[in-house]
């Protein structure tokens, strides 16, 4: 290797650019043929067997190089322009350039790279540039590439240092170049603004930084260049051979991102076909973090790729919160809220999940996500079980613990037993049980949404949530404190077979809730009865059989697996009971019997299958096919719909492999079932499903066709795992939606169901002089529950005026109905303000024997013993 | 130097117009020779020499008319690597070109010196 002397070099460069100009005017690159000549120097040293070229060889050489040049040479036809020539100003621009290649190629790249990374203000307002360390990995490269070509194309070194470094610097600088047009791009939208930013507030670099940075590496290249050829480096890649590979590279990473913002529209349009492409290209290759990301800051990702993908470049268009939320669920099969919230930081490095983010549905009609540090802190179940009256009145108690640094709304959905009603809510306010009053549904509801939501007192609501599930709401649980509730239901128990004297109770169960319950925290359970019981088969309870019969123990306080239930001898046949209740008009009771089926046991000559095709249905394939569709009789006409993001029909039994992905509208399933089974005989419809997190679009339909068809069309549903079921709430005012009463073995209860075993409660008014001789008299819940099977009546969808009906009765009899709802309030002023009023102590439910149903009970026994006696003589 | 003598000079000048050039890119055409080679090559032919100052910028100039290009870099085992020059595909149509029209002009030079009336 030659090495030249400083002095050389110097002298070298200052007589090339003596002829720099003559060069230029030639349309020669001078910089091209300067590294010639110093090639050729260096050969001449070798030749001369030097190891070093100094000042006076490099004179020698260049009077006889540089004697006739450009003299032999003929211009070219068009000149190129001239070179400038060298000049103190030059000097001056070229340092003032210098200076800025570092503060804006080196210095505020590496600065805004080091403040996302710690503050996230882009990925929180716009979209992330930095989604995994494979970018950052990327993004640091620009700065470091621009450093090192600022160094490497300094003049100042020697040949031997650059010698080595100017190909790896070559390479550097296209990948430089590469990253960051791609990320000038994505500012691109930004880019008009922070320039404006710039001019009026002086701020507004941060988004500028890529584009400066690209710039930087492109008057880099020009350096490298110019040193390249005054060195003997072989020459790098052309610049575009590194750079397009790196901004594709990018911009397929990219891509699973870009397409969510793309997409999103899409998978919420009302174009079915629309819908399922989408979705189906979502769940192909969308990123999954950020459709969870957007569920809480719908807009991030806002890009200019994103916007070019979407062929749209219509600023003002945005995502909302909703549409985020579906998408996700749509795509994945998972509520966002089933899911632990993403990290998203604010400026002072502030998580704004935990503190920052207010809870959406406060005061709505969803639980949605858990809140962090809002836990259950107890959980007691209280109750007695009256099998001479085929009831049971349970009470749960529970006690919210809030950890939060702000007042928070606990909110529970929680599954009754078969047919109850919740008939009593108390909040304990200042240690002070305080009851309910009960009211209109939307009554309540406004209520409670002035008093907790505007006021933030201390309410709680009670409604229903689709049938056999209500949902509870506390406001406030306070900072550091403790909110604790009650609520009373009246059961009616479950004759699975009228063949067999046994009757069945299934315990109430949270399946779905926005606090957290302990590992270590259990519902504690202490029901006693007039019957010794049983407990299922899944059911941890203990059975003592002495008299009063009681039934202890721990069930699990999460909503996770099924409820637990019990078995209890009921009386066969049993004998008609008579219930009485002060707020019946005089002269009048409840006479209830159990009525067998009216045919015998058999499997309906067709049915129809509705299977939801989501991804949460696939742990239930072997179970559904083995348990239930094998267990169908041959000659049964069957129909299967499943529903995908669009129904699939097959005649027939569900095939053995079915495909679970996503979570799919049933809506359109269901509508499509609904019409085949009408046309086909009113057949039954059993609809398999997991948890129905969202509405469904496309019901109206399946509205339509139950208003006509005049109460023909029945869903027998059965949901697998726990979860919100929104079509089922969207359906309650038809009451053609039915919950399977199953209890613990889904499947042998769901066959049963379909060969009608079961034996039904039937409960109405006669005169109390019309009651038969052999009538038992029963408890005030029978009341209730007929009082409830009247408003249901009542309220019926065909019928216009019994809404009002519905309303006083439900009010009457302190129940809460789909037309009705329980508020508790602070004050008698905030109760009068909403035209309600609280409950009589004296008249809500209670675990011990009410002094009414006691004095019953007496009679009964009394009129029980003077019969047998008779009978006897 | 007499008039005639200053006057060839001149009209030699006029006629190495672009005579260079087609000279290089011909030597090229046959085969990839560095940059010393073609110096080599052209002071064997007589009255082609060229100074190593005036060659390189031609060579330059031809490479950034995109008639030749550098092929590779040959290493030397005393002295720096040495650029390897070929012709593009565009330098050898135009070389074909201006190999037809020396052609033609020799024709037209043959015609000149023996005319005859048609």
């Amino acid at each position: 290797m030659i090495s030249w002397t400083p002095q050389a070099l110097s002298l070298f460069e200052r007589r090339c650019e003596e002829r720099r100009n003559a060069l230029w005017a030639l349309g020669a690159d001078p910089d091209e043929v300067f590294a010639d000549w110093k090639a050729l120097i260096d050969t001449h040293a070798a030749d001369a067997r030097a190891s070093t070229v100094s000042a006076d060889r490099v004179q020698t050489e260049l009077e006889i190089l540089l004697v006739d040049t450009p003299s032999a040479l003929d211009p070219p036809a068009t000149l190129p322009p001239a070179a400038p020539s060298t000049s103190a100003f030059r000097i001056w621009f070229g340092r003032s350039t210098t200076v800025m290649l570092w503060l804006l190629g080196v210095i505020l790249p590496l600065g805004v790279i080091l403040f996302e990374g710690l503050a996230g203000l882009c990925a929180e307002i716009l979209f992330d540039p930095m989604p995994t360390w494979w970018h950052v990995l990327l993004i640091t490269l620009v700065p470091i590439a621009n450093a090192a070509a600022l160094l490497t194309g300094s003049r100042a070194q020697t040949v031997d240092t650059a010698h080595p470094r100017l190909r790896w610097t070559g390479m550097a600088n296209g990948l430089a170049i590469g990253i960051s047009a791609f990320y000038a791009l994505q500012f691109a939208l930004v880019t008009p603004f922070a320039v404006l930013a710039i001019i009026y507030f002086g701020i507004g670099l941060i988004p500028l930084a890529p584009l400066f940075a690209f710039l930087c590496a492109v008057a880099l290249r020009t350096r490298l260049r110019r040193a390249r050829f005054l060195t003997d480096v072989p020459p790098p890649a052309a610049w575009w051979k590194t750079a397009l590979p790196v901004f594709l590279l990018l911009l397929l990473l990219a891509l699973p991102r870009l397409m969510v913002p793309v997409y999103t529209p899409q998978v919420n349009d009302t174009d079915p076909a629309v819908r399922a492409r989408a979705t189906t290209l979502l769940r192909t290759f969308g990123s999954r973090d950020l459709m969870l990301r957007r569920c809480y800051r719908p807009n991030v990702n806002m890009d200019f790729f994103s916007l070019l993908l979407s062929g749209s470049f219509r600023l003002g268009q945005t995502t909302s919160r909703t549409e985020a939320q579906t998408t996700y669920y749509r795509v994945t099969g998972t509520p966002y809220d089933a899911v632990p919230p993403p990290r998203l930081k604010g400026l002072r490095g502030q998580d704004l999940i935990d503190s920052d983010w207010l809870d959406p549905a406060l005061g709505g009609e969803r639980v949605s996500a858990r809140i962090r540090n809002l836990t259950l802190a107890q959980s007691r179940l209280d109750g007695r079980v009256d099998t001479a009256s085929g009831i049971a009145y349970l009470e749960w108690t529970l006690e919210f613990r809030n950890a939060s640094k702000t007042q928070r709304e606990a909110r529970a959905l929680i599954e009754l037993p078969p047919g109850a009603v919740v008939s009593r809510v108390t909040l304990w306010i200042n240690g002070e049980p305080c009851e309910a009053a009960f009211g209109g549904r939307s009554q309540t509801r406004r209520a409670y949404q002035q008093i907790a939501v505007r006021q933030r007192r201390d309410p709680v609501l009670v409604t229903t949530a689709g049938p056999d599930r209500v949902l509870l709401q506390c406001f406030p649980v306070p900072v550091d404190g403790a909110m604790k509730t009650r609520i009373g239901i009246s059961v009616p128990l479950v004759v699975p077979d009228a063949t067999q004297a046994e009757a069945a109770l299934r315990l109430p169960i949270f399946v779905e809730q926005n606090f957290t319950a302990p590992a270590d925290l259990h519902t504690t359970v202490w029901l006693e009865s007039d019957q010794p019981a049983v407990g299922g088969a899944a059911t941890p309870l203990q059975v003592s059989n002495s008299d009063p019969f009681s039934i202890r123990g721990k069930i699990p306080a999460n909503a996770a697996g099924p409820a637990a239930f019990l078995r209890l001898p009921l009386a066969h046949p049993y004998p008609p009971i008579a219930a009485r209740d002060s707020r019946l008009p005089d002269g009048l009771a409840i006479l209830q019997t159990l009525d067998p089926p009216t045919a015998p046991p058999a499997f309906p000559e067709t049915l129809a299958i509705v299977i939801d095709g989501s991804a949460r249905m696939r742990d239930y394939r072997t179970h559904m096919t083995e348990h239930i569709f094998d267990l169908l009789p041959d000659d049964m006409r069957v129909c299967t719909f499943i529903a995908r993001d669009e129904t699939e029909v097959i005649e027939g039994k569900p095939p053995e492999r079915l495909r679970f992905v996503g979570g799919c509208d049933n809506g359109p399933a269901l509508a499509r079932a609904a019409e085949w089974a009408v046309e086909n005989g009113q057949a039954p419809i059993l609809w398999l499903h997991a948890a129905q997190p969202l509405a469904s679009l496309e019901l109206e339909a399946l509205r339509q066709l139950a208003d006509f068809s005049r109460g023909t069309v029945v869903i027998h549903s059965h949901q697998y795992g726990p979860g919100a079921n929104r079509i089922a709430e969207q359906l309650a005012d038809l009451d053609i939606i039915r919950p399977l009463p199953v209890m613990g073995n889904d499947a042998a209860d769901i066959i049963d169901h379909l060969q009608h075993k079961a034996a039904h409660w039937s409960r109405r008014q006669i005169a109390s002089d019309e009651r038969p001789a052999a009538t038992a008299p029963g408890s005030t819940h029978i009341v209730r529950l007929w009082a409830a099977d009247e408003i249901k009546r009542l309220s019926a969808p065909l019928r216009k005026t019994g809404h009002d009906d519905a309303v006083e009765l439900a009010r009457t009899f302190q129940l809460v109905t789909p037309v009705s709802g329980a508020v508790v309030l602070e004050t008698a002023a905030q109760y009068q303000a909403h035209d309600l009023k609280p409950a009589d102590p004296a008249s809500t439910p209670g675990i011990v024997p009410e002094p009414a149903t006691g004095l019953l009970l007496l009679l009964g026994t009394s009129l029980l013993l003077a019969w047998r006696r008779r009978t006897r003589t | 130097m007499n008039g005639n003598t200053s006057y060839i000079a001149q009209w030699m000048t006029q006629i190495r117009r672009g005579w260079l050039e087609t000279c290089i890119l011909n030597l090229l055409a046959g085969e990839d020779i560095h940059g010393y080679g073609l110096l080599l090559r052209l002071r064997h032919i007589p009255g082609l020499g060229i100074s190593e100052g005036s060659l390189y910028p031609l060579l330059s100039r031809l490479r950034l008319q995109g008639l030749i290009v550098v092929r590779r870099l040959e290493e030397s085992p005393d002295g720096p690597p040495r650029k390897v020059y070929g012709l593009t595909p565009r330098g050898r149509q135009v070389l074909a070109l201006m190999n037809r029209h020396f052609d033609v002009m020799t024709r037209q030079h043959q015609l000149a010196q023996n005319w005859s009336a048609p």
